[in-house]
């Protein structure tokens, strides 16, 4: 039923004890001493502990303190045996974390009556405990839900702001150099018809070096036109990425979703210091039934954390990301994002989709990106999300979904 | 301090125990009663040695932690007898002066006589 450590020097109380508990379904210990308590404590993880105070060395005030420090032990339910006719102070006793006392000679009764008092209490606070994890967990998201949904709002709505503007430059830009040709075609034509102009034109035509001007500005025009172009190819890919209008589940291409990430980073891919190579291998994809804005979240959290680890290793050329997908049988893709950066030690690796856990240095990272990543992937699209990290080898995170939910959740 | 009222001078290996105690215990199994029986012989001699050498060099503390055990031990057994020569013991040894030491562990030694033979008659 439950794990129960006692921890007494006395012979007979060790086997009056274990009999007793063991006669109720409990899975007993004995621990002689307190040295031996803590030791056992860690290996066991009982649900509670019944311990002598009086013990010679580590007394049961030291082990109530020791177990209740401990965070993984501290809901453990711990009851301190104490003799009738000693003074021991129970507020010591408390202070030093014991959950109750019953005194010596062992009252039969009164020791189960307790133990049960106390397994349900720990059960509780084991309860509570669980729920407190999984609000954290819940206000995580929430926090990084409503930050993201705001973020992309303010992009949205500056790639719609943008638009506008540089749509009308765009199409005016085409009315400019047609004017312009038709202009120096006319001022080619007054040439011709007044081959020896009045002095103060041929000064005119000096000092603005009309020659150069008549060559010059159609390609100024021109590098105009590609730079608005840029312009409006940036702000195509904010609505894209962003796309308020279409934030419920649809069929998506999945390739194009990668790069328009890519086009994300860009500015972190091609910084000066890092050159990184982007690597393709795309295989054939169907396309795949999702929520594209969260989809595309994940994908920016696993490459700028491709990036960051790649800024590690910056001794490591080519830099590399490499970008594979694949179809798979019974109607699942898998996208995997590799780099050659610096591997994630195993002890890290166990808690990086953890809310609130980050390695980077305080303030840089909320330590809510691949915990968010994982809730998209595994919690909303029925998908899969694992890490696969070792020295020497490429990092490489391993996102697997179906290609279409509904079908999923039916089929469950 | 507190005036015993207990009398060492007690030629017989007789044991008094408190029965609905062994009862409760040993959870009305015999088996279990031997068992508990045989641990307390155990106590009884590792603190009995341990009395004896800090004793001979007046070791009270010693005297009286070993006696806290023994009183402890018999009294969630049982054996009221025992339970009593052992408190005095603590008591002297608390005090620091041992009136009749000799006759303690005399008696002491007969108490563990009088468990021995209640399990082996009894209990076999």
């Amino acid at each position: 039923m439950a794990k129960i450590l006692v921890v007494d020097d006395d012979l007979t109380v060790q086997l009056v004890l274990k009999n007793l508990l063991t006669s109720q379904g409990h899975e007993v210990a004995i621990a002689p001493n307190g040295e031996d308590a803590l030791l056992q404590v860690k290996l066991l993880y009982p649900d509670l502990i019944i311990c002598d105070w009086i013990m010679p060395r580590l007394d049961g005030l030291e082990v109530c303190r020791q177990v209740k420090a401990d965070p993984e032990l501290a809901t453990t339910f711990i009851i301190l045996l104490t003799m009738r006719d000693q003074i021991t102070d129970r507020v010591q006793g408390l202070d030093a974390g014991a959950d109750e006392f019953i005194s010596k000679p062992i009252d039969v009764e009164e020791l189960l009556a307790r133990v049960r008092a106390g397994l349900r209490s720990r059960q509780l606070t084991q309860q509570l405990s669980q729920a407190l994890r999984q609000l954290q967990q819940t206000q995580a998201q929430l926090v990084q839900t409503e930050k993201m949904a705001s973020l992309w709002q303010l992009v949205a709505g500056l790639a719609h702001e943008l638009n506008n503007p540089v749509t009308f430059i765009y199409s005016n830009l085409s009315y400019a150099e047609r004017y312009t040709q038709d202009l120096i075609e006319l001022l080619n034509l007054y040439q011709e018809i007044t081959p020896n102009p009045p002095p103060d034109v041929i000064d005119k035509i000096e000092t603005v070096d009309l020659n150069f001007l008549i060559d010059d500005l159609p390609k100024v025009l021109s590098s105009m036109r590609r730079g608005t172009q840029r312009i409006q190819n940036m702000v195509l890919s904010l609505q894209e990425f962003s796309r308020q209008n279409r934030s419920g589940l649809q069929s998506v291409d999945i390739h194009q979703e990668l790069d328009n990430t890519l086009l994300m980073l860009h500015y972190r891919l091609q910084s000066s210091e890092l050159n990184i190579e982007i690597v393709k291998d795309y295989g054939h994809l169907p396309l795949v039934e999702c929520y594209a804005c969260q989809l595309n979240q994940v994908f920016l959290n696993i490459m700028n954390n491709a990036i960051d680890a790649i800024r590690e290793e910056p001794h490591t050329i080519p830099a590399r990301i490499i970008l594979r997908t694949e179809q798979l049988e019974n109607e699942r893709v898998v996208i995997r994002i590799a780099n050659n950066g610096s591997h994630i030690p195993s002890d890290i690796k166990a808690r990086i989709f953890d809310p609130f856990f980050t390695t980077k240095p305080i303030g840089m990272g909320t330590g809510l990106g691949l915990a968010i990543s994982y809730q998209i992937i595994v919690g909303q699209h029925k998908g899969s999300l694992q890490c696969f990290s070792e020295p020497g080898k490429d990092t490489e995170f391993r996102i697997e979904l179906p290609t279409s939910i509904k079908t999923k959740t039916v089929s469950n | 301090m507190s005036e015993s009222n207990f009398s060492p001078i007690n030629s017989t290996n007789d044991i008094e125990i408190d029965f609905d105690r062994l009862e409760e215990v040993s959870l009305g199994e015999v088996e279990l009663k031997g068992e508990l029986l045989a641990a307390l012989l155990e106590v009884i001699r590792i603190n009995l040695d341990a009395i004896k050498q800090a004793e001979a060099v007046n070791d009270y503390p010693t005297v009286a932690k070993c006696a806290h055990q023994l009183k402890g031990a018999a009294a969630n057994v049982g054996v009221s007898s025992l339970q009593a020569i052992a408190t005095e013991l603590e008591r002297q040894a608390k005090a620091e002066y041992f009136s009749n030491a000799a006759d303690l562990f005399i008696a002491l030694e007969r108490q563990r006589l009088g468990v021995k033979s209640y399990l082996s008659h009894k209990l076999p």
